[in-house]
Protein backbone atom coordinates (compact mmCIF):
# COMPACT_ATOMS: atom_id res chain seq x y z
CA UNK A 1 0.00 0.00 0.00
CA UNK A 2 1.71 3.15 -1.07
CA UNK A 3 -1.03 5.70 -1.49
CA UNK A 4 -4.61 6.21 -0.54
CA UNK A 5 -5.69 4.88 -3.94
CA UNK A 6 -4.36 1.49 -2.92
CA UNK A 7 -6.30 1.32 0.31
CA UNK A 8 -8.27 -1.78 1.11
CA UNK A 9 -12.02 -1.31 1.64
CA UNK A 10 -11.75 -1.23 5.40
CA UNK A 11 -9.06 1.41 5.32
CA UNK A 12 -10.97 3.36 2.73
CA UNK A 13 -14.00 3.38 5.02
CA UNK A 14 -11.76 4.51 7.82
CA UNK A 15 -10.33 7.26 5.67
CA UNK A 16 -13.81 8.48 4.90
CA UNK A 17 -14.84 8.44 8.52
CA UNK A 18 -11.73 10.34 9.49
CA UNK A 19 -12.20 12.89 6.74
CA UNK A 20 -15.78 13.48 7.80
CA UNK A 21 -14.82 13.90 11.43
CA UNK A 22 -12.08 16.33 10.47
CA UNK A 23 -14.42 18.31 8.24
CA UNK A 24 -12.41 17.50 5.16
CA UNK A 25 -15.27 16.13 3.09
CA UNK A 26 -16.63 18.56 0.57
CA UNK A 27 -20.32 19.38 0.36
CA UNK A 28 -21.60 16.50 -1.73
CA UNK A 29 -19.40 13.90 -0.09
CA UNK A 30 -20.28 15.17 3.33
CA UNK A 31 -24.01 15.07 2.64
CA UNK A 32 -23.72 11.57 1.25
CA UNK A 33 -21.81 10.37 4.29
CA UNK A 34 -24.21 11.99 6.69
CA UNK A 35 -27.09 10.32 4.90
CA UNK A 36 -25.31 7.03 5.48
CA UNK A 37 -24.88 7.91 9.11
CA UNK A 38 -28.57 8.60 9.45
CA UNK A 39 -29.47 5.31 7.81
CA UNK A 40 -26.89 3.16 9.53
CA UNK A 41 -27.00 3.22 13.35
CA UNK A 42 -23.90 1.07 13.61
CA UNK A 43 -21.93 3.49 11.47
CA UNK A 44 -23.27 6.42 13.47
CA UNK A 45 -22.29 4.75 16.71
CA UNK A 46 -18.84 4.06 15.32
CA UNK A 47 -18.47 7.71 14.37
CA UNK A 48 -19.51 8.83 17.84
CA UNK A 49 -17.17 6.45 19.54
CA UNK A 50 -14.30 7.49 17.30
CA UNK A 51 -14.98 11.13 18.06
CA UNK A 52 -14.86 10.35 21.75
CA UNK A 53 -11.61 8.47 21.32
CA UNK A 54 -10.07 11.30 19.34
CA UNK A 55 -11.13 13.76 21.97
CA UNK A 56 -9.61 11.61 24.68
CA UNK A 57 -6.34 11.28 22.79
CA UNK A 58 -6.11 15.01 22.28
CA UNK A 59 -6.72 15.55 25.94
CA UNK A 60 -4.31 12.90 27.17
CA UNK A 61 -1.56 13.76 24.71
CA UNK A 62 -1.88 17.51 24.57
CA UNK A 63 1.61 17.74 25.96
CA UNK A 64 3.05 20.21 28.41
CA UNK A 65 2.00 23.81 28.21
CA UNK A 66 5.51 24.71 27.18
CA UNK A 67 8.30 22.45 26.08
CA UNK A 68 11.44 23.44 27.85
CA UNK A 69 13.93 25.18 25.61
CA UNK A 70 16.85 23.10 24.61
CA UNK A 71 19.40 24.85 26.74
CA UNK A 72 17.35 24.39 29.83
CA UNK A 73 16.56 20.91 28.75
CA UNK A 74 20.23 20.14 28.61
CA UNK A 75 20.74 21.22 32.11
CA UNK A 76 17.63 19.41 33.25
CA UNK A 77 18.81 16.25 31.66
CA UNK A 78 22.20 16.59 33.19
CA UNK A 79 20.69 17.25 36.56
CA UNK A 80 18.55 14.19 36.23
CA UNK A 81 21.50 12.11 35.24
CA UNK A 82 23.65 13.52 37.92
CA UNK A 83 21.08 12.36 40.40
CA UNK A 84 22.55 12.30 43.83
CA UNK A 85 26.16 12.53 42.97
CA UNK A 86 28.16 14.25 45.55
CA UNK A 87 27.92 17.99 45.67
CA UNK A 88 31.57 18.27 46.42
CA UNK A 89 32.46 16.80 43.09
CA UNK A 90 30.27 19.27 41.28
CA UNK A 91 31.60 22.12 43.31
CA UNK A 92 35.13 21.25 42.43
CA UNK A 93 34.34 20.84 38.77
CA UNK A 94 32.32 24.01 38.60
CA UNK A 95 34.91 26.02 40.46
CA UNK A 96 37.62 24.83 38.08
CA UNK A 97 35.47 25.67 35.14
CA UNK A 98 34.66 29.10 36.39
CA UNK A 99 38.21 29.86 37.36
CA UNK A 100 39.38 28.96 33.88
CA UNK A 101 36.58 30.95 32.37
CA UNK A 102 37.51 34.00 34.38
CA UNK A 103 41.14 33.58 33.51
CA UNK A 104 40.11 33.60 29.91
CA UNK A 105 38.07 36.73 30.48
CA UNK A 106 40.89 38.53 32.12
CA UNK A 107 43.30 37.49 29.45
CA UNK A 108 41.10 38.82 26.69
CA UNK A 109 39.35 41.71 28.34
CA UNK A 110 40.45 45.01 29.78
CA UNK A 111 42.65 44.53 32.79
CA UNK A 112 41.23 44.76 36.20
CA UNK A 113 37.62 44.14 35.38
CA UNK A 114 35.74 40.97 35.55
CA UNK A 115 34.03 41.31 32.23
CA UNK A 116 33.26 44.87 31.24
CA UNK A 117 31.20 45.91 28.26
CA UNK A 118 33.03 45.08 25.11
CA UNK A 119 34.76 42.11 26.56
CA UNK A 120 34.81 39.11 24.29
CA UNK A 121 32.02 36.69 24.76
CA UNK A 122 33.03 33.82 26.88
CA UNK A 123 30.03 31.79 25.98
CA UNK A 124 31.17 29.85 23.00
CA UNK A 125 30.43 26.53 21.49
CA UNK A 126 33.77 25.20 22.56
CA UNK A 127 36.05 25.65 25.50
CA UNK A 128 38.23 28.74 25.49
CA UNK A 129 41.84 28.56 24.42
CA UNK A 130 43.90 27.15 27.18
CA UNK A 131 41.04 25.33 28.77
CA UNK A 132 42.41 22.22 30.35
CA UNK A 133 40.06 20.00 32.22
CA UNK A 134 41.20 19.11 35.66
CA UNK A 135 41.31 15.44 36.49
CA UNK A 136 38.39 16.00 38.78
CA UNK A 137 36.35 17.26 35.86
CA UNK A 138 35.09 13.96 34.69
CA UNK A 139 33.55 15.22 31.51
CA UNK A 140 34.44 13.56 28.26
CA UNK A 141 32.38 16.07 26.34
CA UNK A 142 33.88 19.45 27.03
CA UNK A 143 31.47 21.10 24.73
CA UNK A 144 28.70 19.86 26.89
CA UNK A 145 30.31 21.46 29.86
CA UNK A 146 31.06 24.77 28.31
CA UNK A 147 28.43 25.76 25.89
CA UNK A 148 26.63 28.74 24.64
CA UNK A 149 23.09 27.98 25.48
CA UNK A 150 21.23 31.15 24.87
CA UNK A 151 21.11 34.89 24.88
CA UNK A 152 19.18 37.50 26.69
CA UNK A 153 16.47 37.32 24.08
CA UNK A 154 16.01 33.68 24.89
CA UNK A 155 15.94 34.51 28.53
CA UNK A 156 13.10 36.90 27.86
CA UNK A 157 10.87 33.99 27.02
CA UNK A 158 10.53 33.24 30.65
CA UNK A 159 8.99 36.49 31.61
CA UNK A 160 10.07 39.09 34.08
CA UNK A 161 8.79 37.69 37.29
CA UNK A 162 10.03 34.93 39.44
CA UNK A 163 7.29 32.90 40.91
CA UNK A 164 6.95 32.91 44.61
CA UNK A 165 8.09 29.64 45.99
CA UNK A 166 7.36 29.77 49.63
CA UNK A 167 6.11 31.72 52.54
CA UNK A 168 8.60 31.10 55.26
CA UNK A 169 11.95 32.73 55.51
CA UNK A 170 14.89 30.38 55.69
CA UNK A 171 16.99 30.41 58.76
CA UNK A 172 19.40 33.31 58.83
CA UNK A 173 22.30 31.19 59.96
CA UNK A 174 22.31 28.06 57.92
CA UNK A 175 26.04 27.72 57.84
CA UNK A 176 26.37 28.52 54.19
CA UNK A 177 28.41 31.68 54.59
CA UNK A 178 30.80 29.96 56.93
CA UNK A 179 31.09 27.01 54.58
CA UNK A 180 31.82 29.28 51.70
CA UNK A 181 34.44 31.18 53.57
CA UNK A 182 36.16 28.03 54.65
CA UNK A 183 36.03 26.52 51.22
CA UNK A 184 37.00 29.53 49.18
CA UNK A 185 38.98 31.58 51.60
CA UNK A 186 36.91 34.70 51.29
CA UNK A 187 33.73 36.12 52.66
CA UNK A 188 30.53 36.18 50.74
CA UNK A 189 27.49 38.13 51.47
CA UNK A 190 24.37 36.16 50.84
CA UNK A 191 21.19 38.09 50.88
CA UNK A 192 18.03 36.62 52.28
CA UNK A 193 16.76 36.31 48.75
CA UNK A 194 19.78 34.39 47.63
CA UNK A 195 19.59 32.22 50.66
CA UNK A 196 15.99 31.53 49.94
CA UNK A 197 16.90 30.58 46.42
CA UNK A 198 19.28 28.03 47.75
CA UNK A 199 17.42 26.66 50.69
CA UNK A 200 13.78 27.31 50.16
CA UNK A 201 11.22 26.97 51.52
CA UNK A 202 9.95 25.52 48.32
CA UNK A 203 6.29 24.96 48.46
CA UNK A 204 5.74 24.45 44.81
CA UNK A 205 5.75 20.88 43.55
CA UNK A 206 8.11 22.01 40.84
CA UNK A 207 11.20 23.08 42.62
CA UNK A 208 14.33 21.59 41.10
CA UNK A 209 16.33 18.80 42.51
CA UNK A 210 19.46 20.79 42.01
CA UNK A 211 20.64 24.27 41.12
CA UNK A 212 23.87 25.97 40.24
CA UNK A 213 24.31 29.28 41.91
CA UNK A 214 27.10 31.60 40.89
CA UNK A 215 27.94 33.89 43.72
CA UNK A 216 30.12 36.89 43.05
CA UNK A 217 31.58 38.67 46.00
CA UNK A 218 30.66 42.28 46.45
CA UNK A 219 34.19 43.42 45.74
CA UNK A 220 35.42 43.34 42.17
CA UNK A 221 38.63 41.59 43.13
CA UNK A 222 36.96 38.62 44.73
CA UNK A 223 36.78 35.21 43.24
CA UNK A 224 33.34 34.02 42.19
CA UNK A 225 32.20 30.62 43.16
CA UNK A 226 29.63 28.28 41.83
CA UNK A 227 27.29 26.70 44.25
CA UNK A 228 25.58 23.54 43.30
CA UNK A 229 22.61 22.71 45.40
CA UNK A 230 20.76 19.50 45.07
CA UNK A 231 17.52 18.68 46.68
CA UNK A 232 16.28 15.35 47.78
CA UNK A 233 12.82 16.28 46.72
CA UNK A 234 11.47 16.81 43.29
CA UNK A 235 10.20 20.30 43.16
CA UNK A 236 9.89 22.70 40.34
CA UNK A 237 8.90 26.25 40.70
CA UNK A 238 10.80 29.18 39.44
CA UNK A 239 11.30 30.00 35.87
CA UNK A 240 12.52 33.51 35.44
CA UNK A 241 15.81 35.27 35.75
CA UNK A 242 15.80 38.08 38.18
CA UNK A 243 17.84 41.01 39.14
CA UNK A 244 20.69 40.06 41.41
CA UNK A 245 20.16 41.12 44.97
CA UNK A 246 22.33 43.95 46.19
CA UNK A 247 25.84 42.86 46.96
CA UNK A 248 25.47 39.52 45.25
CA UNK A 249 25.85 39.42 41.54
CA UNK A 250 24.17 36.22 40.86
CA UNK A 251 21.43 34.74 38.83
CA UNK A 252 19.75 31.48 39.38
CA UNK A 253 17.60 29.67 36.92
CA UNK A 254 15.92 26.80 38.65
CA UNK A 255 13.75 25.17 36.07
CA UNK A 256 12.66 21.65 36.55
CA UNK A 257 15.65 19.69 37.70
CA UNK A 258 17.90 22.25 36.17
CA UNK A 259 21.09 23.59 37.53
CA UNK A 260 21.92 26.70 35.64
CA UNK A 261 24.67 29.20 35.93
CA UNK A 262 24.25 32.58 34.41
CA UNK A 263 27.35 34.68 34.00
CA UNK A 264 26.04 38.19 33.88
CA UNK A 265 28.91 40.63 33.70
CA UNK A 266 29.18 40.43 29.94
CA UNK A 267 28.47 42.94 27.26
CA UNK A 268 25.31 41.06 26.64
CA UNK A 269 24.06 38.56 29.18
CA UNK A 270 24.89 35.09 28.10
CA UNK A 271 23.85 31.92 29.68
CA UNK A 272 26.32 29.28 30.51
CA UNK A 273 25.12 25.92 31.57
CA UNK A 274 27.23 23.67 33.57
CA UNK A 275 26.46 20.07 33.94
CA UNK A 276 28.22 16.82 34.31
CA UNK A 277 28.95 14.70 31.34
CA UNK A 278 27.89 11.13 31.14
CA UNK B 1 5.51 21.13 10.76
CA UNK B 2 8.03 22.57 8.45
CA UNK B 3 9.57 19.87 6.37
CA UNK B 4 11.66 20.50 3.36
CA UNK B 5 12.87 17.08 2.46
CA UNK B 6 14.38 13.93 3.79
CA UNK B 7 16.89 14.25 6.53
CA UNK B 8 19.73 12.08 7.57
CA UNK B 9 19.36 10.03 10.66
CA UNK B 10 21.77 9.39 13.45
CA UNK B 11 23.70 7.08 11.23
CA UNK B 12 24.21 9.74 8.61
CA UNK B 13 27.79 10.08 7.63
CA UNK B 14 29.65 13.00 9.09
CA UNK B 15 29.51 15.66 6.48
CA UNK B 16 31.88 18.43 5.66
CA UNK B 17 29.21 20.98 6.44
CA UNK B 18 29.61 23.10 9.50
CA UNK B 19 27.27 22.20 12.33
CA UNK B 20 24.18 24.18 13.04
CA UNK B 21 24.95 27.02 15.40
CA UNK B 22 23.61 26.21 18.83
CA UNK B 23 21.09 29.01 18.76
CA UNK B 24 19.73 27.88 15.42
CA UNK B 25 19.61 24.31 16.61
CA UNK B 26 17.69 25.41 19.68
CA UNK B 27 15.26 27.43 17.58
CA UNK B 28 14.61 24.61 15.17
CA UNK B 29 14.21 22.22 18.04
CA UNK B 30 11.66 24.50 19.61
CA UNK B 31 9.72 24.75 16.36
CA UNK B 32 9.52 20.99 16.06
CA UNK B 33 9.18 20.26 19.75
CA UNK B 34 5.46 19.53 19.75
CA UNK B 35 5.68 16.99 16.98
CA UNK B 36 8.78 15.46 18.50
CA UNK B 37 7.15 15.27 21.90
CA UNK B 38 4.23 13.46 20.34
CA UNK B 39 6.54 10.94 18.73
CA UNK B 40 8.16 10.28 22.07
CA UNK B 41 4.81 9.98 23.80
CA UNK B 42 3.56 7.68 21.08
CA UNK B 43 6.51 5.34 21.21
CA UNK B 44 6.44 5.28 24.98
CA UNK B 45 2.68 4.94 25.04
CA UNK B 46 2.60 7.36 27.89
CA UNK B 47 2.94 11.12 27.98
CA UNK B 48 4.50 11.19 31.42
CA UNK B 49 8.10 10.73 30.39
CA UNK B 50 7.91 12.03 26.88
CA UNK B 51 9.54 15.32 27.61
CA UNK B 52 12.52 13.78 29.36
CA UNK B 53 13.02 11.51 26.39
CA UNK B 54 12.69 14.47 24.09
CA UNK B 55 15.32 16.40 25.99
CA UNK B 56 17.69 13.49 25.98
CA UNK B 57 17.23 13.02 22.27
CA UNK B 58 17.86 16.70 21.74
CA UNK B 59 21.13 16.48 23.54
CA UNK B 60 22.24 13.49 21.52
CA UNK B 61 21.26 15.24 18.33
CA UNK B 62 22.96 18.41 19.43
CA UNK B 63 26.22 16.57 19.76
CA UNK B 64 25.79 15.22 16.25
CA UNK B 65 24.39 18.31 14.64
CA UNK B 66 27.25 18.38 12.17
CA UNK B 67 25.52 15.43 10.56
CA UNK B 68 22.46 17.46 9.75
CA UNK B 69 22.36 18.25 6.07
CA UNK B 70 21.28 21.82 5.37
CA UNK B 71 18.16 21.99 3.27
CA UNK B 72 16.75 18.77 4.62
CA UNK B 73 14.00 18.40 7.14
CA UNK B 74 15.15 19.16 10.63
CA UNK B 75 12.05 17.59 12.23
CA UNK B 76 12.61 14.38 10.31
CA UNK B 77 16.29 14.32 11.22
CA UNK B 78 15.58 15.13 14.84
CA UNK B 79 12.75 12.61 14.95
CA UNK B 80 15.14 9.78 14.24
CA UNK B 81 16.95 10.58 17.47
CA UNK B 82 13.70 10.85 19.36
CA UNK B 83 12.58 7.46 18.10
CA UNK B 84 15.83 5.81 19.06
CA UNK B 85 15.98 7.33 22.49
CA UNK B 86 12.32 6.60 23.12
CA UNK B 87 12.70 2.98 22.08
CA UNK B 88 15.72 2.55 24.28
CA UNK B 89 13.86 4.14 27.13
CA UNK B 90 10.87 1.91 26.55
CA UNK B 91 13.06 -1.17 26.59
CA UNK B 92 14.69 -0.11 29.81
CA UNK B 93 11.39 0.49 31.53
CA UNK B 94 9.69 -2.58 30.16
CA UNK B 95 10.84 -4.74 33.00
CA UNK B 96 9.20 -2.65 35.62
CA UNK B 97 6.15 -1.88 33.58
CA UNK B 98 2.86 -3.11 34.84
CA UNK B 99 -0.17 -3.60 32.78
CA UNK B 100 -3.01 -1.28 33.47
CA UNK B 101 -6.15 -3.23 33.81
CA UNK B 102 -9.44 -1.66 32.99
CA UNK B 103 -10.63 0.04 36.13
CA UNK B 104 -13.37 -1.78 37.94
CA UNK B 105 -15.54 1.30 37.83
CA UNK B 106 -15.52 1.28 34.06
CA UNK B 107 -16.23 -2.41 33.92
CA UNK B 108 -19.21 -1.81 36.13
CA UNK B 109 -20.30 1.10 34.03
CA UNK B 110 -20.06 -0.89 30.86
CA UNK B 111 -21.64 -3.99 32.34
CA UNK B 112 -24.45 -1.99 33.85
CA UNK B 113 -25.30 -0.42 30.53
CA UNK B 114 -25.42 -3.73 28.73
CA UNK B 115 -28.77 -5.48 28.54
CA UNK B 116 -27.16 -8.83 28.95
CA UNK B 117 -24.59 -7.62 31.43
CA UNK B 118 -21.83 -8.65 29.05
CA UNK B 119 -18.39 -7.14 28.99
CA UNK B 120 -18.34 -6.29 25.30
CA UNK B 121 -21.07 -3.74 24.83
CA UNK B 122 -21.95 -2.24 21.50
CA UNK B 123 -21.04 1.29 20.59
CA UNK B 124 -24.29 2.70 21.90
CA UNK B 125 -23.24 1.52 25.36
CA UNK B 126 -19.92 3.28 25.30
CA UNK B 127 -19.61 6.07 27.83
CA UNK B 128 -20.30 8.80 25.32
CA UNK B 129 -23.47 10.67 24.54
CA UNK B 130 -24.97 11.26 21.12
CA UNK B 131 -22.47 14.00 20.36
CA UNK B 132 -19.50 11.93 21.36
CA UNK B 133 -19.14 13.81 24.63
CA UNK B 134 -17.96 11.72 27.51
CA UNK B 135 -20.37 11.10 30.30
CA UNK B 136 -19.53 10.02 33.76
CA UNK B 137 -16.56 7.74 33.84
CA UNK B 138 -14.58 9.99 31.56
CA UNK B 139 -11.34 9.35 33.38
CA UNK B 140 -11.93 5.64 33.18
CA UNK B 141 -12.67 5.98 29.51
CA UNK B 142 -9.36 7.77 29.03
CA UNK B 143 -7.58 5.09 31.03
CA UNK B 144 -9.04 2.41 28.87
CA UNK B 145 -7.90 4.19 25.76
CA UNK B 146 -4.40 4.42 27.19
CA UNK B 147 -4.53 0.71 27.89
CA UNK B 148 -5.65 0.12 24.33
CA UNK B 149 -2.84 2.28 23.04
CA UNK B 150 -0.33 0.12 24.84
CA UNK B 151 -1.53 -2.84 22.86
CA UNK B 152 -0.50 -1.16 19.64
CA UNK B 153 2.99 -1.14 18.22
CA UNK B 154 5.09 1.94 19.00
CA UNK B 155 4.92 3.10 15.40
CA UNK B 156 1.16 2.62 15.32
CA UNK B 157 0.78 4.68 18.45
CA UNK B 158 3.04 7.42 17.22
CA UNK B 159 1.35 7.53 13.82
CA UNK B 160 -2.08 7.68 15.39
CA UNK B 161 -1.13 10.49 17.74
CA UNK B 162 0.68 12.51 15.11
CA UNK B 163 -2.35 12.26 12.89
CA UNK B 164 -5.04 12.73 15.52
CA UNK B 165 -3.45 15.07 18.00
CA UNK B 166 -1.08 17.07 15.80
CA UNK B 167 -3.06 16.87 12.59
CA UNK B 168 -0.09 15.94 10.45
CA UNK B 169 -0.64 14.76 6.91
CA UNK B 170 0.22 11.16 6.19
CA UNK B 171 3.21 12.36 4.24
CA UNK B 172 4.48 14.22 7.29
CA UNK B 173 3.71 11.29 9.58
CA UNK B 174 5.66 9.02 7.27
CA UNK B 175 8.56 11.41 7.12
CA UNK B 176 9.05 11.84 10.84
CA UNK B 177 8.55 8.16 11.57
CA UNK B 178 10.79 7.05 8.73
CA UNK B 179 8.17 4.79 7.22
CA UNK B 180 6.38 4.69 3.86
CA UNK B 181 3.29 6.83 3.54
CA UNK B 182 1.06 3.85 2.96
CA UNK B 183 2.36 2.24 6.09
CA UNK B 184 1.57 5.41 8.01
CA UNK B 185 -2.01 5.27 6.75
CA UNK B 186 -2.29 1.63 7.62
CA UNK B 187 -0.92 2.24 11.11
CA UNK B 188 -3.39 5.02 11.78
CA UNK B 189 -6.44 3.23 10.47
CA UNK B 190 -5.68 -0.03 12.17
CA UNK B 191 -5.01 1.77 15.40
CA UNK B 192 -8.35 3.54 15.20
CA UNK B 193 -10.18 0.29 14.61
CA UNK B 194 -8.30 -1.39 17.43
CA UNK B 195 -9.19 1.32 19.89
CA UNK B 196 -12.84 1.26 18.94
CA UNK B 197 -12.90 -2.49 19.38
CA UNK B 198 -11.11 -2.08 22.69
CA UNK B 199 -13.76 0.39 23.76
CA UNK B 200 -16.49 -2.02 22.91
CA UNK B 201 -17.49 -0.85 19.47
CA UNK B 202 -18.70 -3.43 16.98
CA UNK B 203 -16.80 -3.37 13.71
CA UNK B 204 -18.11 -4.83 10.52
Amino acid sequence: MSASGDLDPASRAEERLEAWAAGRLDGAARRAFEAELAADPALAARARLQAAIDDSLRRSFAGPAEIRPLALAAAALAARRAGRRRIARLLAAAAVLLALLLAHLRRNGPEGELAPPGAPNVAQGSPPAGFVPAPALDTPDLEAVYRLAGTASEAARFGPELLACGEEEPAADDGLSRTLEQRFGQAFRLSAEARRSLFGPFRSPEWPTAAVFVAFPAGAAGRPVVLVVESEEHHRCCLSPREPPAGLRSFIWPVGKVRVTEITPLAEPRLLYYFEGE
Amino acid sequence: MSASGPGRGPAGEPGAVSPLPPAEFAARFQDAARVLWTIAAGILGDPAEAEDVLQEAAMVAFGKRAQFAPGTSFPAWMASFVRNVARNHARKTLRRATRVEAPAALEELVAGSSPDGGREPGPARAPVDARGVLREGQADFDDRILAGLRELSPDQRAALLLRTVRGLSFREVAQVLGIPEGTAMSHVYRARVHLRQRLGGSES
